[in-house]
């Protein structure tokens, strides 16, 4: 695909045509941006997303996902293809949530590690329903967590896997042109037959040692974001120090999540909510 | 820790002798037994063993070649040889009529149905625990359990990180229990496992599945002081043990009768010799401070090559060989003593060549014991 697309004047002749007020950005990427749009006066979130194939996986995953009901998952309204000039899109109306992300809460710093704690089980648990449905989320990273009230609340459900490049959101932007810097190492070393829940806890661990010890736990002194991904793709343990800092704050569960291969991980999600509730 | 009897050809009385021990269930062989056959066998052997486990192998590995009685079975579908093999939701609904022949039979548990295939990939082991999955919640509504069948070609294990890799996918599974079946194409029939490239890996595989799942290693002969090392739960042997290497050519045997040889299972060896060897040893007297209270065959059949009369002793033959492998199953409770017991048997091979014994067959040279030696202390640290 040659240049960006304009996926504002998508997103602004699709709300004219539905009838919906365009409210303005929430987040743009590359290939897909979220608006902030009203129909009457309730307010939703619309995502757009560039795909390249057909969206008959799409479909199916948005079937799936609608049959979820979780407190921490964000809410599917509506979702469908949608043709913008040569462009075939693919549109999620989504529950609109004002409490911010999670990304934008951990630039004041590290959290404390009892509501680590409570957005961690609260994301377990939704592990547990996404695992019932056989749902893997592949994209669990601050950017995607939002909150209703003090609930933490799971995003983007979907959206990674219709792009030709998944990693390429602006949260791994930050951290170095193509660095998942939440990916799981099977993902990175697109072994797919290995990518299941266990993938999400991988992701879910590095987002909650980020929240408690304000960096990424492959991260050492010396080592650059880079190489820290690098040595996650290569399956090397977390390093000596972020294990001791993990343990120390009384997550030593998240050692066990952050383990390279997944069968060394919680095999099922009530493993890893049980062993998140332990101090 | 538990032994099981693998069925094989006219299997059904050995349960019912004394001297084989008290192996608490058995996997029955709907190629050598038809669901009649199955059906009265089961009947009536419940009256005497009515504790005993039955899981019920569908056994569809490699059916093309040798069904045996398979397609007396309601699972055996008439397309079985036309159907898309790779197709996951064919193979679902054979696991759902297993489920449907193990009702009728009242067995307590079957194994998934599994293929052999060209290619032991990534998308082999993820459709396994597909078919698996699916039968599982078909079986559970029915208070069946159901064990995910997998076949590891040991060929395969040559890389370390396949063992990480095979026990990541398969502990994907909703089943709480696995069924593996270790293929060995290169072995011929008596002889060990001596793959010394792949068995540390084979061993690394068992110990990580077992951490998360009841391991049962099926088709297991002397072999199986490896997998108890390694931390399964069951495994399971029969008397067909010296065909019992899984490999093609066991399908391509045309020795439906079962005919065979009477060996000596040489427990402290772990290997089997001829007649002429056992009375090589007894002149040897390697036999004078053994006692045989723990596998009385043993004795009777020293007693008959000891008097020469030529009475058959192939019955006998079978249970030593299957009290050992009871015995030995129950001995090995854990990883120390499995490896404790490799190092006496090696040490026992040392006695052997200091005797310059030579045993007819050149493989049985001791080499085997060796090599699981180092597979366990390789296998164990990964």
């Amino acid at each position: 695909m040659s240049g960006a697309p304009d996926l504002a004047a998508a997103a602004a002749a699709l709300c004219k045509q539905r009838n919906f007020e365009f409210c303005g950005d929430l987040g743009k990427g590359a290939f897909k941006s979220a608006y902030l749009a009203k129909t009457g006066n309730d307010a939703f979130a619309l995502k757009l997303a560039v795909v390249s194939g057909s969206p008959e996986r799409l479909i199916r995953e948005t079937a799936a996902l609608q049959g979820c009901s979780h407190p921490s998952i964000a809410r599917v309204l509506e979702a469908f293809p949608y043709q913008y000039e040569a462009l075939t899109m693919w549109v999620v109306m989504e529950e609109f949530l004002d409490g911010g992300t999670l990304e934008q809460h951990l630039k004041s710093g590290p959290l404390s590690p009892e509501m680590v704690r409570a957005i961690g089980l609260s994301l377990a648990e939704v592990l547990e329903h996404l695992h019932e449905r056989r749902l893997v989320h592949r994209d669990i990273k601050p950017a995607n967590i939002l909150f209703r009230g003090g609930v933490p609340v799971l995003t983007d459900f979907g959206i990674v896997r219709m792009l030709d490049q998944p990693s390429l959101t602006h949260a791994f932007l930050a951290m170095g042109p193509g660095t998942p810097a939440y990916a799981a190492p099977e993902q990175l070393t697109n072994e797919k037959a290995l990518i299941d829940w266990r993938t999400d806890q991988f992701g879910l661990a590095i987002v909650l040692s980020e929240c408690l010890t304000g960096h990424h736990p492959y991260l050492e002194t010396g080592r650059s974001i880079h190489e820290a991904i690098l040595a996650l793709s290569a399956k090397q343990e977390i390093p000596h120090s972020s294990r001791d800092e993990l343990v120390r704050l009384g997550f030593s569960s998240l050692v066990q999540a952050l383990k390279p291969w997944p069968i060394a991980r919680y095999r099922k999600p009530a493993h890893l909510i049980n062993a998140l509730k332990q101090t | 820790m538990a032994a099981y009897l693998q069925q094989g050809h006219g299997s059904w009385g050995l349960l019912e002798e004394e001297d084989i021990g008290v192996y608490k269930g058995l996997v029955l062989s709907p190629v050598n037994d038809s669901p009649d056959g199955v059906r009265n066998g089961l009947a009536r052997l419940k009256e005497k063993r009515k504790e005993l486990e039955v899981i019920l192998d569908p056994q569809l590995y490699n059916p093309t070649i040798d069904k045996g009685r398979l397609n007396e079975w309601d699972y055996y579908s008439a397309d079985f040889e036309t159907a898309d093999h790779s197709d996951a939701s064919w193979w679902s609904a054979r696991g759902r009529e297993v489920v449907d022949n193990a009702l009728q039979l009242g067995v307590d548990a079957v194994c998934s149905p599994a293929l052999f295939p060209r290619e032991f990939s990534d998308e082999y082991y993820q459709l396994i625990v597909e078919v698996a999955d699916a039968t599982c919640a078909y079986a559970s509504k029915n208070n069946i359990e159901t064990l995910l069948t997998a076949i590891i070609c040991l060929k395969d294990l040559g890389n370390p990180a396949r063992a990480l890799q095979i026990a990541s996918i398969l502990s994907n599974t909703n089943c709480e229990r696995i069924y593996l079946t270790f293929l060995s194409e290169d072995v011929q029939t008596r002889e060990p496992l001596q793959d010394a490239a792949a068995l540390p890996t084979a061993v690394h595989l068992v110990r990580l599945l077992s951490q998360h799942l009841r391991v049962h290693v099926a088709f297991c002969a002397h072999d199986l002081v490896l997998w108890k090392f390694a931390g399964a739960t069951d495994i399971s042997t029969g008397k067909f043990f010296n065909l019992r290497r899984f490999s093609p050519g066991r399908w391509r045997d045309d020795d439906s009768t079962g005919r065979q040889v009477a060996y000596w299972n040489e427990g402290p060896l772990v290997t089997l010799l001829r007649d002429q060897e056992v009375l090589r040893l007894d002149r040897e007297h390697w036999f004078d401070e053994r006692s045989f209270t723990s596998n009385p065959a043993g004795e009777q059949i020293l007693s008959i090559l000891r008097g020469g009369t030529g009475n058959p002793w192939q019955k006998l033959s079978w249970l030593q060989y299957l009290r050992w492998a009871y015995n030995t199953d129950k001995l090995l409770s854990d990883a120390g003593k499995a490896e404790k017991a490799l190092e006496h048997w090696d040490g026992k091979w040392g006695e052997i060549r200091a005797k310059r014994i030579l045993f007819t067959d050149r493989f049985n040279n001791g080499d085997h014991v060796r090599i699981w030696l180092n597979a366990v202390r390789e296998g164990g640290v990964r």
